[in-house]
């Protein structure tokens, strides 16, 4: 009998160590909030709002995205998009995270 | 005539600190507008109130909402709480010995009679509660200050030397200083009660120098043998014990005997005859002025209370102390 509750959090749990990384390598491209959320879902990341915008701001004060609000229409958006310096963060964030999954897959012996 | 999404957007903004307000509320605004051009699209119908009700709705409570943008607010956080709990023990353990001398001192000037002594009791009682809180309030505002003041951030941690570390004890380990201080008090009591009995007085300052008084009768020195000899098996017991460093499942059976020995004497001499001279023997040592606003009777009844009050702490802490020392080395097997 599986412990699906359990299993359901601990998978949260290892998405929402690697939103972050998702989000700074979808914004290489500039993109504003709302279709960010549709990209991610695509890819099969699923973030709820209340989790992707206070998180773009974060990125944000910590200098690694860049924002500007462009209106479209009628409608004005806040578009974000990655920066230099977030650039060379996603690099080392990047060779990191391949580290991980490489040490993990061993961990549970898996072949990487 | 402001539309659902501007008033919720609006209501956010209401939570947020005043720097991001109006930023926030763009964005939020735009987002959700967003949302809503998409789920038109979906039901292939224009965007009515119904439709933002139930997005607004799914977005979430306002309140929330805006708390999702800023960091976990603590009201005292992980970070300190182990010292906010510290030092609350320490608040109500020295409430509790003030309120205990308080009491013991209001015990000898107040009332000499069991109603007096009841009423006291629960006057302390009601006051050391009230004090609880007081000081527990105090205390916790104090943490929330500093808990606003660091926003979280946790102050260095001092050094701490793993020397520093308490021996590992199990209740077998001898508490030396306790132990030497009973040899001590039990020693003087020895010497008091067999060498210099005519000095055990009740002592008092007056203008005319110090005065003493005789309270405890002939009946009670029938006794003296006994305490002595339970006395000094404790002292016996104790060196031993303190020599050794560790306490053995003999020694604490001992101990428990003693205990109970101690508990029976005790209760033996609550029982007639009486321990405190008589009225008549305690008027004839005092003179007219030391009685303001007491008679003899109040005075004779105080001792009385306060002797068997002595006797009564005896047997409990003798008792508990058997009890928690029978238990201990009951389970061990």
């Amino acid at each position: 009998m599986q412990d699906t509750k359990g299993i359901e959090t601990m998978v949260l749990e290892l998405r929402r160590g690697v939103i972050a990384l998702a989000v700074m390598a979808h914004l290489r491209e500039e993109q504003y909030g709302y279709s960010l959320i549709n990209t991610l879902a695509e890819t099969g990341l699923e973030v709820d709002q209340g989790t992707l915008y206070p998180l773009l701001r974060r990125l944000e004060g910590q200098g690694w995205l860049d924002s500007t609000w462009k209106v479209d229409g009628t409608r004005p958006r806040r578009y974000y998009a990655l920066n230099a310096a977030g650039g060379e963060a996603l690099r080392l964030l990047s060779n990191e995270w391949e580290k991980l999954v490489d040490q993990v897959n061993r961990t549970i012996g898996r072949e990487s | 005539m402001s539309t659902l999404i501007d008033r919720y957007v609006q209501e956010v903004g209401r939570y947020l600190p005043e720097k991001n307000r109006s930023d926030i509320r763009d964005e939020l605004r735009s987002i959700l507008n967003d949302m809503l051009d998409d789920r038109a699209r979906q039901a292939g119908r224009a965007a009515d109130e119904e439709m933002m009700v139930e997005l607004l709705r799914e977005y979430g409570e306002p309140a929330k909402v805006a708390a999702s943008y800023g960091r976990p607010r603590y009201l005292i956080g992980p970070g300190i709480y182990p010292q906010y709990i510290k030092v609350l023990n320490i608040v109500f353990f020295a409430l509790t010995i003030a309120f205990v001398v308080l009491f013991g001192i209001g015990l000898m000037t107040s009332a000499w009679d069991m109603q007096g002594f009841t009423d006291s009791l629960v006057d302390t009682i009601a006051n050391l509660a009230s004090a609880f809180l007081t000081g527990f309030a105090f205390v916790t505002l104090v943490f929330l200050i500093i808990e606003r003041a660091s926003e979280g951030k946790v102050a260095e941690a001092e050094k701490w030397n793993p020397r520093d570390l308490p021996q590992v004890e199990d209740e077998m380990t001898a508490q030396p200083v306790s132990l030497i201080v009973g040899i001590v008090f039990s020693l003087i009591f020895l010497y008091l009660f067999n060498f210099s009995f005519d000095k055990v007085l009740i002592y008092w300052i007056t203008d005319g120098g110090m005065q003493s008084m005789r309270f405890l009768s002939d009946a009670f020195r029938s006794y003296i043998p006994y305490i002595s000899i339970l006395l000094g098996a404790d002292i016996l017991l104790s060196l031993w014990v303190v020599i050794r460093g560790r306490w053995s499942s003999l020694t604490k059976w001992l101990e428990v005997a003693t205990n109970l020995a101690t508990a029976g004497l005790a209760g033996r001499m609550l029982l007639p005859p009486a321990l405190v001279l008589s009225e008549s023997e305690l008027g004839q040592q005092v003179s007219g002025d030391f009685l303001s606003g007491f008679t003899i009777t109040d005075l004779h009844s105080g001792i009385a209370l306060a002797v068997r009050i002595a006797l009564g702490i005896i047997i409990l802490v003798a008792l508990i102390d058997a009890g928690v020392s029978a238990y201990n080395l009951v389970r061990r097997k």
